[in-house]
């Protein structure tokens, strides 16, 4: 079995054809990123007890003849925002340096449930705020593909070299998404509210949900379906009570819209690239048209403003008191700005004070209000688009992985979400899937839907996959 | 350097970080970088519309008045700094 070949659609059928235990594929994964994770840095912390301990109860289940999910015995990666009781659970911040947190997280109890198996945590940037793990308080994770370029999150680049693992990781302005086309996996951010985010630490709260990464596209519906469902700790996903997937299609071939002026952005191989793709979906009986969704330029902008605004928020629990590092200071004041000067990192230092200007009494009307107002009207835009087409394919970055080091500017880096921050404004599911090489590097694109329709663009982009050889 | 200092001590006081001369240099030039990117978002006419908070739309749904506590305390307290027959112990807030 080569597991950089496999993914974990086919590592699971060959479990439940008994052609390897579980127990076996989880020994191999563990030896793999104990082999290739020196250089990569994918993962921040590795649980083989944890993994082999769950591997042994599903291989007993399924001897005893149990019916068990389709990714029963299938290694997942967490990124390392998602809490793992006992676990070192630090979001890849200095100040959750030692928290071990006393819960874990819904989606990782799910996995659990579905007989998955938890191979350990991943490399983020601080708290997920952005795709590039220098950042991170753990070094960076280095791209297998070449590691001179960025990686993005852990949990997708370490699917690069091991195909049958499944990678968890937040999405809130598009990082696992990029990660994805970076390492040239595939991803899917779901519709908001179908996945319970208990236990995910996040900066963004309205934007942040539970994404996917997987070799295949396949692999990603089944994940999917593991994870989601009702769950009374996050009340977001009351949407679940009345959840009915949506197939618009009805038997057609979905209708595919586009917008041209995207591709004045990208580079020119990349350009090159996204037109091949419109010519394979022409050629494969698809019909493609051409839309305009009025505010998507404007969407990063208003995307940065709400996202600063709720990171300042949502920092302010680290105050060292109930749990997190510390440093001792006579008074209580001190105590606060002394340990989250000591311990916050740079970007996410950044994100709050710039998110404390843009909320204090001039600009909260000026800059917060405008931003949620364009949430509502870009809401629309994709709304009425939807209304003409079924899905909307867009690039996932305009470019393959940049090099290290070579983004200091801050906002050049707010700039590379800007295809994937404005569908984290609406809400709406998006999956991404390596579309070709552009200078010998993945680039991916990006499929976004209607609500509920994860079926629609999973099976979309695994069939893009198979006919396209992608 | 004291008018720059100025300018964006509130922003350090709110969010609770050691403003250095250095740091407040930095957060105001990143400040003007930042209000300079977001002139396309000011300048689009949204008159009329209405603030989005939410995805879906949602209803509020009260729940049975039961205490009820997910984590036993025990296991939540273990993560604090200084914890002490039931009350977080932190320094003093009066000089």
């Amino acid at each position: 079995m080569d597991l950089e070949k496999i993914n974990a659609s086919e590592a699971a059928n060959a479990i439940r054809r008994k052609e390897i235990k579980a127990r076996e594929l989880t020994e191999k994964v563990l030896a793999l990123i104990k082999e290739k994770d020196q250089k990569y840095k994918t993962f921040t912390t590795v649980t083989p007890q944890l993994a082999l301990e769950q591997a042994e109860k599903t291989d007993k289940l399924l001897d005893e003849g149990n019916e068990l999910s389709p990714l029963a015995g299938i290694p997942f990666a967490f990124t390392d925002d998602f809490s793992l009781k006992d676990v070192f659970s630090t979001s890849c911040s200095k100040i959750l340096k030692n928290f071990i947190p006393p819960f874990t997280a819904a989606a990782v109890e799910k996995t659990d449930e579905a007989g998955a198996v938890t191979a350990g945590k991943t490399n983020i940037a601080e708290f997920g705020m952005g795709y590039d793990t220098d950042t991170s308080s753990y070094p960076a994770t280095e791209n297998p593909l070449d590691n001179n370029k960025v990686a993005g999150c852990g949990s997708a680049a370490a699917i690069s070299f091991c195909g049958p693992l499944i990678g968890i990781s937040s999405d809130t302005g598009g990082e696992l998404r990029l990660a994805a086309s970076f390492c040239g996996v595939t991803a899917l951010r779901p519709s908001a509210g179908t996945v319970s985010r208990h236990g995910m630490s996040t900066y963004a709260s309205s934007f942040s949900q539970v994404g996917i990464a997987a070799k295949k596209a396949a692999d990603l519906l089944p994940a999917f379906e593991i994870l989601k469902g009702y769950d009374p700790r996050d009340a977001a996903t009351a949407i679940c009570k009345n959840y009915n997937p949506t197939e618009n299609c009805s038997g057609r071939k979905p209708l595919i819209g586009y917008l041209p002026r995207l591709f004045e952005n990208l580079d020119k191989e990349t350009a090159v690239i996204f037109q091949e793709t419109n010519n394979f979906f022409s050629a494969s009986g698809y019909e493609l048209k051409e839309i305009s969704i009025p505010y998507f330029e404007e969407a990063l902008f208003a995307f940065h403003v709400i996202a600063m605004t709720e990171s300042f928020s949502n920092l302010s629990r680290y105050d060292s008191i109930r749990f997190g590092s510390f440093l001792e200071e006579d008074s209580l004041e001190e105590r606060y700005v002394k340990t989250r000067s000591e311990f916050i990192g740079a970007e996410a230092g950044r994100r709050s004070l710039l998110g404390a200007y843009l909320t204090n009494n001039d600009n909260y009307p000026k800059y917060y209000t405008q931003a949620l107002r364009l949430k509502t009207a870009l809401k629309k835009s994709f709304a009425e688009t939807l209304k003409e087409v079924d899905l909307i394919i867009t690039p996932a970055a305009a470019s393959p992985a940049h090099d290290r080091d070579s983004l200091s500017d801050f906002i050049a880096r707010y700039e590379t979400e800007r295809y994937c921050a404005p569908v984290s404004l609406t809400g709406l599911p998006a999956v991404v899937v390596p579309a070709g090489l552009s200078r010998q590097l993945p680039v991916g694109m990006q499929l976004v839907g209607k609500s509920f329709t994860e079926a629609m663009l999973t099976g979309l982009a695994d069939f893009y996959q198979r006919e396209a050889g992608k | 350097m004291e008018e720059i200092k100025k300018e964006v001590s509130n922003m350090f006081y709110a969010a609770r970080f050691n403003m250095t001369d250095e740091a407040a240099k930095k957060i105001y030039e990143e400040r003007e970088a930042l209000t300079k990117w977001l002139q396309p978002l000011l300048a689009v006419d949204l008159t009329g519309v209405e603030e989005s908070f939410y995805n879906h739309e949602r209803e509020n749904v009260m729940r049975a008045d039961k205490v009820v506590l997910n984590e036993s305390k025990k296991a939540l307290f273990k993560t604090a700094s200084n914890f002490e027959e039931g009350s977080y112990r932190v320094p003093p807030i009066i000089e």
